[in-house]
């Protein structure tokens, strides 16, 4: 909340001391935290000196859980209390998870669409179980940078839906952090390497990770990251390929199909480590052992691994080529292809990648690490750490939006590959005489009938004047902010009435929700809850006077009058008084008043910072008419 | 400041449906550095909001400027002619009876020995006839014809829609 700092765009106001922010690839094999540390990114380790965190969560009856490679340990002992791959079902229904044919050996519970996992420490949701991987990786990095993170970036891969994002991000705020952007895993990819690199030119992210696939074409040029297009499959990764060794297994040894879920893991285990043995090994022994005693050896050799994987790997070219073309570039005109994603190390995938970019792809930095890295150096700047950088990122939205019409029918009306934030209105009309409501309903995804696309949200607007068919107009606007989130709004153009909703799919979180997890995660940690608050309030108000008092000094005498001026100080002295003391509604109360008091000269300011940014503006014979 | 600006105006280039595209993308740059949300992180919620709100406009004047089809439309409205005007001319039957054509040879495809071919030779013949089409507008659009012109832009956008549908077409096949 609060107050203007814009002297000049992308320029702090005052100088401030340098604020903890941090990048986090939450994956859906391991996650990472980074942050940048005297100018460079690096990954944050824990204690004994392990950056990886294996994304899995194992609970125990007494209520409690460990996270990473401890919870790991579990997996084969203890399969239904320890989540992995908790990313794939994220932001989806259990009709989705069962659909994308993913066979998860957990216990689900399907609550009002919204599935959670029973487990000994209780229900879990797909949100919580990311917020306790975020909440481990939060600690990391405030015992690693010795204090409180001010705010993060977390990724997420760019074929991510609005519910897949909105999901992350309720997770995070369960987690207690303060989310400065969500930013696509590609693009995030793209900022470490063409920072490493001074790379120019357009150039491909191809990330395969260990749940989802992103393609991604990028224009770099002079420090602006600009995303021509993106496609992808949200859940196609490396999992899969364990589980076709794991099928290919089952079936040499004769292991029947609904096996329990510990064999399912342990097999899934063995998988796991044959494919990665054969990144160097031509040819790998798997011993598994059964309950019933008996034991079944063999080979996993390259070609038959190869056969394997390469449908796998040949449905991801499909939206390379997707790519390419929404991008309008040709083969010939892309300069290099980066590889991403642990799962890219995997020989075949280079291989195929190669032959259809047609060129050695680029694989100079970590796969594994490159995107947390880029991730904390957005961070770093979205805190306000970088006031002289030239970085920009411009992103685009994955998936059409669009709403229901007569017939089953999706209108399209922000298409896939728009630059984002994105705001666009359609009109409608009402189809019977004296009808008051109108039921709408939020679709994303490229097909033409609603069945085959994502169901977003469904809202009404009601209160419509009578009026004969035909004669209501209602404007529908969509707005897709720098995060890819979505909001609607439908206001009927002659009577003003309007509704509005942010989108928040059935099998998401509500704010309630939030608000009791958070209430309960704050007991249980049994942090002193009010102190915290007025620490927050002290921050909060110390960068307001520090803004506001910078910002007088550029150009308050010439912007404000007189009595505006005084008014502001009045203000701004009484927030000085109580700043320091522990009254925290007080300080809250002092602020706001400020806040009002300056909202006019915020607005000058910005006016006056975009009229600069507009390049010797001229008045034309044009007036821009409302776009219908 | 952004709200009252034309699109055209917005990147100090004057209203033709000839446009520098690398001039518009350079100043499209050059204007989400002071407008982009991410330039704007530490500003208030207020600040942050106008931000958002200015990009989406930046980004909607380069979307139209930057595409033929939505910036000779754009031209049009500016000069009072609206796609929704009565009296505007009916494209001809010969033209929809080529259209309709198209469409036939295209659902035809699929069956075809060699379809990735196919479809590449039919999006390349229909990107080709936009070309002439565009090239056309050009001409249209500098000698201020622009009821001709909005008889052009709607064949334009025939075949937006054939090459839309047959890129689909290609997407389903692999």
């Amino acid at each position: 909340m609060a107050l203007l700092q814009i002297s000049e765009p992308g320029q702090s106001t005052a100088p401030h001391q340098h604020r903890l922010a941090a990048g986090i690839d939450l994956g859906t094999t391991n996650s990472l935290i980074a942050s940048v540390r005297s100018s460079v990114p690096e990954t944050l380790a824990d204690a004994s000196g392990q950056h990886l965190l294996p994304s899995v969560v194992h609970y125990r009856a007494d209520g409690g859980h460990s996270v990473g490679y401890a919870a790991q340990q579990q997996a084969n002992q203890d399969p239904l209390n320890t989540i992995a791959s908790v990313k794939r079902l994220l932001g989806r229904g259990l009709a989705d998870v069962k659909s994308t044919g993913t066979r998860l050996p957990y216990d689900f519970v399907d609550e009002a669409g919204m599935p959670r996992l029973r487990t000994a420490a209780g229900l879990r949701s797909p949100v919580q179980v990311s917020a306790d991987i975020l909440s481990d990786l939060k600690l990391r990095a405030q015992a690693s940078l010795g204090g409180e993170l001010s705010g993060v970036v977390i990724t997420v891969p760019a074929y991510f839906d609005d519910a897949q994002r909105q999901a992350t991000k309720d997770a995070a705020r369960l987690a207690g952090l303060n989310v400065l952007r969500l930013l696509n895993e590609p693009t995030a990819a793209a900022v470490a390497y063409g920072l490493d690199q001074a790379a120019e030119g357009v150039h491909a992210i191809y990330d395969l990770g260990g749940g989802t696939f992103d393609i991604s074409i990028l224009r770099l040029q002079r420090g602006i990251f600009e995303v021509l297009s993106t496609a992808g499959d949200s859940a196609l990764g490396g999992d899969d390929m364990d589980r076709e060794i794991a099928r290919w297994i089952m079936t040499q040894a004769g292991i029947a199909e609904d096996a329990e879920p510990h064999h399912i893991r342990r097999l899934l285990g063995l998988a796991r480590a044959a494919k990665e043995a054969l990144t160097n090994a031509d040819s790998v022994p798997i011993d598994m052992q059964l309950d019933d005693g008996r034991r079944w050896q063999g080979h996993l050799d390259r070609a038959q691994f190869n056969a394997l994987v390469d449908p796998l790997i040949h449905k991801t070219l499909a939206p390379c080529r997707r790519a390419l073309r929404d991008a309008g570039i040709a083969l010939s005109d892309l300069h290099e292809v980066v590889l991403v994603g642990g799962s890219t190390r995997v020989p075949r995938v280079r291989e195929l990648v190669e032959a259809f970019f047609q060129r050695p792809p680029h694989v100079d930095i970590d796969p594994d690490k490159v995107v947390a890295l880029g991730a904390a150096i957005q961070a770093d700047i979205l805190a306000g750490n970088k006031p002289d950088n030239d970085l920009l990122l411009l992103d685009v939205t994955p998936l059409s939006l669009g709403i229901e019409t007569m017939g089953g029918l999706v209108e399209k009306i922000i298409p896939r590959n728009t630059p984002i934030p994105v705001m666009r209105a359609q009109d409608f009309t009402t189809f019977k005489d004296g009808q008051s409501a109108m039921a709408l309903h939020v679709l994303q995804g490229e097909r033409e009938l609603v069945i085959h696309c994502r169901s977003l949200a469904r809202f009404e607007l009601r209160g419509i004047p009578p009026m004969v068919a035909g004669a209501a107009r209602i404007r529908v606007t969509f707005q897709v902010d720098a995060d890819g989130l979505m909001s609607v709004a439908a206001e009927e153009q002659i009577s003003g009435v309007r509704s509005e909703i942010t989108v928040k799919p059935s099998y998401g979180l509500r704010d309630q929700d939030i608000e009791g997890m958070l209430r309960d995660a704050l007991e249980h940690a049994g942090e002193d809850v009010d102190a915290r608050t007025l620490r927050e309030q002290q921050v909060e108000a110390d960068r307001v006077v520090n803004a506001l008092r910078a910002a007088l000094q550029v150009d308050g005498h010439k912007l404000l009058h007189r009595d505006e001026f005084e008014r502001i100080n009045d203000k701004l002295d009484a927030l000085l008084k109580v700043m320091h003391g522990q009254n925290v509604q007080a300080i809250k109360k002092a602020i706001d008043h400020l806040d009002t008091v300056t909202r006019e000269y915020a607005a000058r300011r910005m006016d006056g910072a975009i009229r600069k940014a507009m390049t010797g503006h001229k008045v034309t014979d044009f007036q821009e008419t409302t776009p219908s | 400041m952004l709200a009252t600006d034309n699109y055209f105006a917005l990147f100090d280039l004057s209203p033709s449906f000839e446009v520098d595209t690398a001039l518009l993308a350079e100043r499209y740059r050059s204007l989400q550095r002071q407008v982009h949300p991410d330039s704007h992180a530490t500003g208030d919620s207020q600040e942050r909001l106008l931000a958002v709100q200015n990009t989406a406009r930046l980004n909607e004047a380069f979307q139209t400027l930057k595409d033929p089809l939505k910036r000779g439309y754009y031209l049009l409205q500016m000069h009072g002619i609206s796609p929704q005007n009565p009296g505007v001319a009916q494209l001809d039957t010969a033209f929809l009876d080529e259209q309709m054509t198209l469409r036939e040879t295209l659902a035809d495809l699929s069956q075809t020995a060699d379809p990735n071919t196919a479809l590449a030779t039919f999006i390349n013949q229909v990107q080709a006839q936009m070309q002439q089409l565009i090239q056309r507008l050009q001409q249209q659009f500098a000698q201020t014809q622009y009821r001709e012109a909005q008889d052009l832009l709607q064949r334009l956008q025939f075949f937006y829609k054939l090459r839309e549908d047959a890129l689909a077409q290609e997407e389903d096949l692999t």
